[in-house]
Protein backbone atom coordinates (compact mmCIF):
# COMPACT_ATOMS: atom_id res chain seq x y z
CA UNK A 1 0.00 0.00 0.00
CA UNK A 2 2.02 3.17 -0.84
CA UNK A 3 0.09 5.99 1.33
CA UNK A 4 0.53 9.83 1.16
CA UNK A 5 -0.31 11.60 4.85
CA UNK A 6 -1.07 15.08 4.25
CA UNK A 7 -1.11 16.88 7.70
CA UNK A 8 0.52 19.92 8.82
CA UNK A 9 1.02 18.63 12.73
CA UNK A 10 4.56 17.41 13.81
CA UNK A 11 2.74 14.66 15.91
CA UNK A 12 -0.50 13.93 13.95
CA UNK A 13 2.30 13.57 11.29
CA UNK A 14 4.21 11.00 13.06
CA UNK A 15 1.39 9.38 14.63
CA UNK A 16 -0.11 7.94 10.98
CA UNK A 17 3.37 7.45 9.37
CA UNK A 18 4.27 5.15 12.27
CA UNK A 19 1.08 3.28 12.12
CA UNK A 20 0.68 3.29 8.59
CA UNK A 21 4.60 2.35 7.42
CA UNK A 22 3.71 -1.22 8.64
CA UNK A 23 1.57 -1.55 5.46
CA UNK A 24 3.74 -0.01 2.97
CA UNK A 25 5.62 3.34 2.27
CA UNK A 26 4.33 6.22 3.33
CA UNK A 27 5.08 10.14 2.10
CA UNK A 28 4.29 13.33 3.56
CA UNK A 29 3.16 16.73 2.60
CA UNK A 30 2.37 19.52 5.21
CA UNK A 31 -0.26 21.05 3.07
CA UNK A 32 -2.73 20.31 0.91
CA UNK A 33 -0.50 22.40 -2.20
CA UNK A 34 1.82 19.91 -1.48
CA UNK A 35 0.05 16.89 -1.34
CA UNK A 36 -1.34 17.82 -5.02
CA UNK A 37 2.26 18.46 -6.39
CA UNK A 38 3.36 14.82 -4.86
CA UNK A 39 -0.10 13.33 -6.54
CA UNK A 40 0.74 15.05 -9.96
CA UNK A 41 4.92 13.46 -9.65
CA UNK A 42 2.91 9.92 -8.52
CA UNK A 43 0.42 9.83 -12.08
CA UNK A 44 3.17 11.33 -14.30
CA UNK A 45 5.16 7.97 -12.44
CA UNK A 46 2.66 5.63 -13.49
CA UNK A 47 2.19 4.73 -9.57
CA UNK A 48 -0.16 6.54 -8.04
CA UNK A 49 -1.20 6.26 -4.42
CA UNK A 50 -3.48 3.99 -2.93
CA UNK A 51 -4.58 5.66 -0.26
CA UNK A 52 -4.19 9.76 0.91
CA UNK A 53 -5.07 10.72 4.50
CA UNK A 54 -6.04 14.24 4.58
CA UNK A 55 -6.03 16.50 7.40
CA UNK A 56 -8.65 19.45 6.81
CA UNK A 57 -7.36 22.92 8.44
CA UNK A 58 -4.00 23.43 6.84
CA UNK A 59 -1.91 26.54 5.51
CA UNK A 60 -1.69 27.47 2.15
CA UNK A 61 -4.16 24.99 0.93
CA UNK A 62 -6.49 22.66 3.10
CA UNK A 63 -8.06 19.10 2.55
CA UNK A 64 -11.15 20.41 1.43
CA UNK A 65 -10.04 22.23 -1.16
CA UNK A 66 -6.90 19.74 -2.21
CA UNK A 67 -9.77 16.95 -2.10
CA UNK A 68 -11.71 18.76 -4.83
CA UNK A 69 -8.40 19.22 -6.61
CA UNK A 70 -7.52 15.56 -6.62
CA UNK A 71 -10.98 14.70 -7.98
CA UNK A 72 -10.82 16.94 -10.62
CA UNK A 73 -7.17 15.63 -11.83
CA UNK A 74 -8.60 11.84 -11.63
CA UNK A 75 -11.95 12.89 -13.71
CA UNK A 76 -9.45 14.38 -16.33
CA UNK A 77 -7.76 10.92 -16.65
CA UNK A 78 -10.61 9.56 -16.54
CA UNK A 79 -10.28 7.51 -13.28
CA UNK A 80 -13.51 7.18 -11.40
CA UNK A 81 -15.48 4.59 -9.29
CA UNK A 82 -13.20 1.86 -8.30
CA UNK A 83 -10.14 3.38 -9.82
CA UNK A 84 -10.16 6.72 -7.46
CA UNK A 85 -8.07 7.03 -5.12
CA UNK A 86 -9.12 6.14 -1.50
CA UNK A 87 -8.83 8.96 0.36
CA UNK A 88 -9.93 9.03 4.57
CA UNK A 89 -10.24 12.73 6.06
CA UNK A 90 -8.51 12.85 9.80
CA UNK A 91 -8.88 16.31 11.21
CA UNK A 92 -10.56 18.19 14.62
CA UNK A 93 -13.44 19.26 12.51
CA UNK A 94 -16.20 17.26 13.45
CA UNK A 95 -19.28 19.67 12.21
CA UNK A 96 -21.73 18.33 9.75
CA UNK A 97 -21.10 20.64 6.87
CA UNK A 98 -17.33 19.94 6.38
CA UNK A 99 -18.60 15.88 7.36
CA UNK A 100 -20.77 16.15 4.19
CA UNK A 101 -18.66 18.54 2.03
CA UNK A 102 -16.27 15.81 2.58
CA UNK A 103 -18.61 12.82 1.72
CA UNK A 104 -20.97 14.07 -1.00
CA UNK A 105 -18.13 16.94 -2.58
CA UNK A 106 -14.80 15.15 -1.97
CA UNK A 107 -16.28 11.89 -2.25
CA UNK A 108 -13.92 10.54 0.57
CA UNK A 109 -14.29 6.97 1.96
CA UNK A 110 -14.12 8.23 5.62
CA UNK A 111 -13.93 10.70 7.80
CA UNK A 112 -12.10 10.47 10.82
CA UNK A 113 -12.44 13.21 14.14
CA UNK A 114 -9.31 13.45 16.17
CA UNK A 115 -7.78 11.80 18.26
CA UNK A 116 -6.77 9.19 15.67
CA UNK A 117 -8.28 5.54 16.75
CA UNK A 118 -5.77 2.90 15.59
CA UNK A 119 -8.01 0.25 15.46
CA UNK A 120 -10.68 2.43 13.24
CA UNK A 121 -8.11 3.61 11.16
CA UNK A 122 -6.84 -0.07 10.75
CA UNK A 123 -10.88 -1.21 9.91
CA UNK A 124 -11.55 1.58 7.40
CA UNK A 125 -7.90 0.48 5.35
CA UNK A 126 -9.39 -3.05 5.67
CA UNK A 127 -12.73 -2.93 4.52
CA UNK A 128 -11.65 -0.49 1.66
CA UNK A 129 -9.35 -3.76 0.44
CA UNK A 130 -6.11 -2.11 0.56
CA UNK A 131 -4.55 -4.79 3.19
CA UNK A 132 -5.97 -7.79 4.45
CA UNK B 1 -9.58 17.57 38.20
CA UNK B 2 -6.76 19.55 39.75
CA UNK B 3 -6.94 22.97 38.31
CA UNK B 4 -5.22 26.42 39.16
CA UNK B 5 -6.51 29.49 38.70
CA UNK B 6 -4.70 32.66 37.40
CA UNK B 7 -6.35 36.02 38.30
CA UNK B 8 -5.52 38.31 35.58
CA UNK B 9 -6.33 42.42 36.56
CA UNK B 10 -7.48 43.12 32.47
CA UNK B 11 -10.01 39.79 32.65
CA UNK B 12 -13.05 39.66 33.82
CA UNK B 13 -12.81 36.18 34.48
CA UNK B 14 -10.28 33.70 35.77
CA UNK B 15 -8.18 31.37 33.49
CA UNK B 16 -9.07 27.73 34.69
CA UNK B 17 -5.87 25.74 34.19
CA UNK B 18 -6.06 22.13 33.72
CA UNK B 19 -3.30 19.91 35.13
CA UNK B 20 -0.18 19.97 34.22
CA UNK B 21 1.04 17.91 31.32
CA UNK B 22 3.70 14.82 32.38
CA UNK B 23 6.18 13.10 30.20
CA UNK B 24 5.21 9.85 32.23
CA UNK B 25 1.70 10.33 31.07
CA UNK B 26 2.62 11.11 27.48
CA UNK B 27 4.70 8.14 27.47
CA UNK B 28 1.76 5.85 28.78
CA UNK B 29 -0.71 6.82 26.79
CA UNK B 30 1.66 6.16 23.30
CA UNK B 31 2.49 2.65 25.18
CA UNK B 32 -1.25 1.96 25.66
CA UNK B 33 -3.74 3.27 23.29
CA UNK B 34 -1.26 3.21 20.06
CA UNK B 35 0.91 -0.09 21.26
CA UNK B 36 4.00 1.87 20.49
CA UNK B 37 7.53 0.30 21.47
CA UNK B 38 9.86 2.49 23.52
CA UNK B 39 11.65 4.25 20.51
CA UNK B 40 8.56 4.81 19.14
CA UNK B 41 6.75 6.69 22.03
CA UNK B 42 9.50 8.68 22.07
CA UNK B 43 9.84 9.84 18.45
CA UNK B 44 6.15 10.43 19.68
CA UNK B 45 6.91 12.49 22.78
CA UNK B 46 9.35 14.64 20.81
CA UNK B 47 6.61 15.04 17.82
CA UNK B 48 4.36 16.71 20.87
CA UNK B 49 7.18 18.66 21.88
CA UNK B 50 7.69 20.16 18.01
CA UNK B 51 4.19 20.46 17.52
CA UNK B 52 3.87 22.23 20.93
CA UNK B 53 6.86 25.05 19.82
CA UNK B 54 5.75 25.23 16.52
CA UNK B 55 2.13 26.51 18.02
CA UNK B 56 3.71 28.83 20.58
CA UNK B 57 5.60 30.11 17.93
CA UNK B 58 2.58 30.88 15.34
CA UNK B 59 0.90 32.28 18.49
CA UNK B 60 3.63 34.59 19.88
CA UNK B 61 4.24 35.93 15.35
CA UNK B 62 0.05 36.10 15.73
CA UNK B 63 0.26 38.12 18.65
CA UNK B 64 2.02 40.69 17.02
CA UNK B 65 -0.50 41.44 14.64
CA UNK B 66 -3.59 43.92 14.46
CA UNK B 67 -5.54 40.66 13.39
CA UNK B 68 -3.83 38.62 16.22
CA UNK B 69 -7.59 37.16 17.47
CA UNK B 70 -8.04 36.02 13.49
CA UNK B 71 -4.75 34.23 13.34
CA UNK B 72 -5.23 32.39 17.30
CA UNK B 73 -8.05 31.09 16.12
CA UNK B 74 -6.62 28.32 13.74
CA UNK B 75 -3.48 27.83 16.19
CA UNK B 76 -6.07 26.90 19.51
CA UNK B 77 -7.72 24.60 16.37
CA UNK B 78 -4.44 22.87 15.84
CA UNK B 79 -3.62 22.62 19.52
CA UNK B 80 -7.35 21.18 20.19
CA UNK B 81 -5.94 18.32 17.78
CA UNK B 82 -2.67 17.82 19.40
CA UNK B 83 -4.12 17.80 22.86
CA UNK B 84 -6.53 15.23 21.75
CA UNK B 85 -3.73 12.85 20.02
CA UNK B 86 -1.46 13.79 23.49
CA UNK B 87 -4.40 11.87 25.42
CA UNK B 88 -4.93 15.21 26.73
CA UNK B 89 -9.07 15.87 26.85
CA UNK B 90 -9.25 18.84 29.75
CA UNK B 91 -5.97 20.51 27.64
CA UNK B 92 -7.97 19.87 24.29
CA UNK B 93 -11.16 21.11 25.90
CA UNK B 94 -9.21 23.95 27.53
CA UNK B 95 -8.15 25.17 23.39
CA UNK B 96 -11.35 24.32 22.51
CA UNK B 97 -13.06 26.87 24.46
CA UNK B 98 -10.27 29.38 23.63
CA UNK B 99 -10.66 29.19 19.69
CA UNK B 100 -14.80 29.22 20.56
CA UNK B 101 -14.30 32.34 22.05
CA UNK B 102 -12.14 33.90 19.66
CA UNK B 103 -14.12 32.94 17.01
CA UNK B 104 -17.26 34.09 18.88
CA UNK B 105 -15.31 37.45 19.46
CA UNK B 106 -15.88 37.32 23.49
CA UNK B 107 -12.99 38.97 25.59
CA UNK B 108 -10.06 36.98 26.39
CA UNK B 109 -6.92 37.68 28.18
CA UNK B 110 -4.36 36.10 25.26
CA UNK B 111 -1.01 36.74 26.82
CA UNK B 112 -2.58 34.99 30.11
CA UNK B 113 -3.34 32.25 27.99
CA UNK B 114 -0.78 31.78 26.77
CA UNK B 115 1.29 31.89 29.93
CA UNK B 116 -1.19 29.13 31.25
CA UNK B 117 -0.15 26.95 28.54
CA UNK B 118 3.55 27.43 28.72
CA UNK B 119 3.27 26.94 32.12
CA UNK B 120 1.03 23.49 32.21
CA UNK B 121 3.37 22.05 29.37
CA UNK B 122 6.68 23.17 30.95
CA UNK B 123 8.04 19.32 31.85
CA UNK B 124 7.17 18.35 27.97
CA UNK B 125 9.18 21.24 26.73
CA UNK B 126 12.10 20.79 29.04
CA UNK B 127 12.19 17.09 28.37
CA UNK B 128 12.48 18.04 24.40
CA UNK B 129 15.03 20.44 25.36
CA UNK B 130 16.94 18.08 27.00
CA UNK B 131 16.97 15.85 24.70
CA UNK B 132 18.02 17.38 21.98
CA UNK B 133 21.24 19.36 24.34
CA UNK B 134 21.84 15.25 24.59
CA UNK B 135 21.70 14.50 20.93
CA UNK B 136 24.54 17.12 20.13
Amino acid sequence: MKTLIVEDDFLARALLSTLLSEYGICHVAVNGREALDAIERAFADEDPYDLICFDIMMPVMNGQEALLELRKMEMEKGLTGQDATKVIMITAIDDSKNVMTAFRQGQCEAYLTKPLDRHKLIGHIKSLGLIT
Amino acid sequence: MNTMIHRRENHPEPILSPAPVTVQNLQRHFREVYGFNISQTEVMLQSSAKSLEQAFGDAAAALEQANARQLLAPVFHGLKGLFLNMGEKVWAAFARDVEEKLKGDVPVDLKGIITVLRVGLTEVLDYYRDKGKENT
